[in-house]
């Protein structure tokens, strides 16, 4: 079982182009501690699908996608 | 061997910043376009990113407040074009306070501004070149006024303005504050959100990083007119692939600077002062010394000509200055020396010398030598 702990922070990406979106999500998740839940908003569509594409490279998992609409993502991210 | 002592002008690129810059772009493949969604185009974002932040804890800024610019020059041409050209779409008169001081890079604009149809005043300064608040107030009462430029270190003296006083007298009337730092950042403490400031300028290369990259620090709410219009770069304020290598270069410079560096600047001032006095009693330094940036010496040598001594000093390789690099192929009297209340004679009779880190106390020696033998060989009509 996966033992993780909200960071209470939520990074909000909506409106950042990419790849800003992504090396600023990369960036606060290398300051966070193993096992931290950082919760992130970004555009759906190509930000959103980048951004995903990113967190696969590099190994990262999603635990949660709390909230999936035309205009944005909210999803839970694990810093490894 | 050379004796840099021009270093207010610009320092020489420290090494490591060098080889961090060559490391990144031929080692680690950095050269990708910053705005390309692969993983190289990642790996150069996440660069500037990284950047960014360490730029900002340097200020003690937010990430986002942070754009990249090429230097000092640009950055206040922009916020000042900006705030006038926003006015003039809105038909407001623009009323812009500066001092006649500052470095080239805004006080250009004066002329500028009123062919815009703005209205500039010029605050005095006092004897150590500081703005004084009563002066600056009464200018202040006089109408509206839409922004207060200054420059925190003179260029050419280092006089240290009381930024928080500053900001603070500006904030009671609801008057943007705009900071030009480019010879104070990282010598002193510049906390940018807890002083209320609305726009910051910083350069690289005067803390040993490359040449044409700089920041301009901008509070959220701020206003800012877009520079370049272009690829959305910049939260779409200035457009155009970014200088990535002197990005990470400018990080790199701001990462080495120590508060070493800053006691042992403050260490090579005071021995400099104590030789001028012992060598040449009648010599008269400019400005005050405790209110002053320890890197910048502006001092005068009574019946000498400071650009004379110069140029005997550059043969002998020692290398200072008469004014600010951008003023210095001018004939006429530092605007800046008489705006404190020096006459032409005397500002004409000034040198500059400035430290960095890269200066040895050896090299003082040095340079006192030369400047003996310059006054010698000036009055004897080399």
């Amino acid at each position: 079982m996966e033992c993780s702990i909200p960071s209470g922070e939520v990074l909000d990406l909506r409106g950042v182009p990419c790849p800003q979106n992504v090396s600023r999500l990369l960036l606060k998740l290398a300051g966070l501690e193993t096992g931290t839940i950082l919760e992130v908003l970004l555009d759906s569509g190509e930000p959103y699908d980048n951004v995903m594409e990113s967190l696969t490279v590099e190994g990262l998992k999603v635990s949660q996608r709390v909230e999936d609409n035309p205009a944005f993502k909210r999803l839970r991210v694990i810093a490894k | 061997m050379n004796i840099y002592l021009d270093n207010a002008a610009t320092t020489p690129q420290d090494p490591r910043v060098w080889s961090k810059m060559h490391q990144f772009h031929f080692n680690e493949h950095g050269y990708a376009n910053s705005s390309s969604v692969h993983a190289l185009g990642i790996k150069a974002s996440s660069a500037i990113e990284k950047t960014r932040g360490i730029v900002a804890s340097s200020v003690s800024a937010s990430p986002e407040e942070v754009i990249f610019v090429s230097g000092g020059s640009e950055a206040n041409n922009w916020v000042v074009k900006s705030l006038c050209l926003e006015a003039k779409k809105k038909k407001e008169p623009f009323y812009w306070i500066t001092t006649s001081t500052e470095h080239s890079s805004l006080f250009q604009l004066i002329d500028w501004v009123r062919s815009e149809g703005g209205d500039v005043a010029l605050c005095p300064v006092n004897a150590a070149g500081q703005i004084e608040l009563n002066k600056l107030d009464e200018l202040f009462r006089k109408q509206k006024c839409h922004l207060l430029s200054f420059s925190h270190a003179n260029s050419e003296t280092g006089s240290l303005q009381d930024l928080p006083a500053l900001t603070a007298l500006a904030k009671e009337r609801g008057i943007l504050v705009h900071v030009d730092a480019c010879q104070s950042f990282l010598k002193t403490e510049i906390p940018f959100q807890s002083w209320d400031i609305d726009y910051l300028v910083l350069s690289a290369h005067k803390i040993h990083g490359p040449k044409g990259i700089g920041a301009l620090v901008k509070k959220n709410s701020a206003p800012l007119v877009p520079l370049i219009l272009g690829g959305g770069q910049e939260s779409g304020l200035r457009a155009g692939t970014l200088n990535t290598e002197g990005i990470v270069g400018f990080g790199e410079a701001v990462s080495l600077y120590q508060n070493a560096d800053k006691e042992y600047l403050s260490r090579l001032k005071k021995k400099f002062c104590m030789k001028l006095a012992k060598t040449f009693p009648e010599a008269v330094i400019q400005g005050d010394l405790e209110k002053s940036v320890s890197s910048i010496i502006n001092f005068r040598m009574p019946h000498s000509s400071g650009k004379k001594l110069m140029q005997l000093l550059s043969r002998k390789r020692v290398f200072v200055s008469t004014g600010s690099a951008c003023d210095s192929g001018q004939k006429t009297p530092s605007r800046t020396l008489t705006a404190m209340g020096l006459s032409a004679e005397e500002a004409l009779s000034s040198l500059r010398v400035s430290f960095s880190r890269m200066n040895t106390e050896s090299e003082l020696d040095i340079f006192f030598e030369s400047l003996l033998q310059a006054v010698r060989e000036e009055k004897s009509g080399v």
